[in-house]
């Protein structure tokens, strides 16, 4: 939606790069570990990717019993976890394990919605004023229309 | 209103002065039958909330995979450091920023009415520049005092310009790509939080009608926007001022 088109065949040799490089040069990047989204309600499905991670992984949410696996992708490890009923709203340390090497980041379970960021002062007056605007233009019509009534009976006379 | 022309010779004038063309009564009673239930449905509509219409949402293709085109070891994105201030100058907003995090019910957490001037970030998300969505929240207006910091929001148009500037002293630029309205029961989580092939930034404040029941309003307005680069601070960029309580009295 808001990503820009994949140029699929820029994308390949962009891989297929990278693989090189990775197979070429000893592969000791520290892990990284990326959630998208970085926040979600009950039902969320959560895709982990775990960046220089050049085997299969697991991952673990901290405090609950969801586990996940992450196969390995390219050089990178990727797989997801969904928020279930158990993950009461809160922030979450999801850590992901690779070889020797751990790495962490957040996941926020919230209930849902959106955010109370108003306390609706300017709210009211635009609602008066379309009341106001409206109850002028009643007064209006029906001035015009008894106005209208009341000349027919002038000329019937 | 256009008076009819006299006929030569007819009845007394103070007759004809008031009698109207014969098209003129039809054609005036029913545009005044129509400004008459305009009207009446303005007043109505002041009064009664009507339910926002929710249009179905076609999945996005990159749903299956968000990191099909998103690499976050793939640039030189910027380390962990907290934000510290906002600047808009396309609508004049210079605001501090709190750190937020979940009220006890589950809810976004949000900075205090007493504070309209005060902006906050979500804490446990990416800081600015750090791969990911940044997201800030900001009121709209407050209880009483009228609007409050992100009360411009509306105004923003694509392609304005957003810096952050963070605690390292690194100011981090932003363009905005989109303006969206979202029922708040429907915020869309994967486009608000997802990635996207560089670091983002997104802006909350409310929209929509103000639900006097509810104490809240219905809809949140949310400023998509795209990492465009990032430098060190300079004196220019420390000396800006940050708007006060006082400028939203």
């Amino acid at each position: 939606m808001r990503m820009p088109q994949p140029i699929r065949g820029m994308l390949l040799t962009l891989s297929a790069a990278l693989v090189l490089a990775l197979t070429a040069a000893p592969a000791n990047a520290a892990v990284t570990v990326t959630l998208s989204p970085t926040a979600g309600a009950v039902g969320t499905r959560v895709d982990v990717l775990a960046s220089d991670c050049d085997m299969d992984a697991t991952g673990d949410v901290e405090n609950t019993d969801t586990s996940f696996k992450l196969p390995k992708n390219n050089n990178n490890a990727q797989g997801s976890f969904t928020v279930t009923e158990k993950m009461k709203p809160g922030t979450y340390t999801v850590t992901v394990t690779c070889g020797s090497d751990t790495a962490a980041t957040k996941f926020t379970v919230t209930s849902g919605t959106g955010a109370a960021t108003g306390g609706g002062s300017t709210a009211s007056q635009a609602t008066t004023a379309v009341l106001w605007t409206g109850a002028a233009a009643v007064l209006v019509a029906a001035a015009g229309l008894w106005l209208l009534k009341r000349r027919s009976n002038v000329t019937a006379a | 209103m256009s008076l009819p022309p006299e006929p030569a010779g007819d009845a007394s004038p103070e007759r004809s002065v008031h009698r109207p063309e014969p098209a003129f009564r039809p054609v005036a009673f029913v545009a005044l039958s129509f400004v008459l239930a305009g009207g009446l449905g303005l007043m109505l509509g002041s009064v009664l909330t009507l339910p926002a219409i929710e249009l179905p949402r076609f999945e996005s293709p990159f749903r299956d995979d968000p990191f099909a085109v998103a690499d976050p070891a793939g640039g030189a994105w910027l380390d962990r450091s907290e934000p510290t201030r906002v600047d808009i100058d396309a609508v004049d907003v210079h605001a501090p920023l709190t750190a937020l995090g979940l009220d006890y019910e589950g809810d976004f957490e949000v900075p205090g009415m007493w504070r309209p001037h005060e902006a906050g970030w979500f804490e446990a998300g990416p800081t600015p520049g750090e791969f990911g969505p940044t997201v800030l929240m900001g009121h709209v207006d407050t209880e009483r005092s009228g609007p409050a910091v992100f009360y411009p929001l509306k105004e923003l148009g694509e392609g304005d310009r957003i810096e952050v500037t963070r605690e390292d002293g690194v100011v981090v630029a932003y363009e905005v790509t989109a303006i969206e309205s979202y029922a708040k029961r429907r915020l869309p989580y994967e486009d608000v939080f997802g990635v996207e092939p560089e670091p983002a930034l997104r802006l909350i404040t409310c929209g929509g009608a103000f639900d006097r029941r509810a104490g809240d309003y219905t809809e949140n307005l949310v400023v998509f926007a795209a990492y465009t680069g990032h430098r060190d601070a300079t004196e220019k960029d420390r000396d800006r001022p940050l708007h006060g309580r006082d400028h939203f009295e």
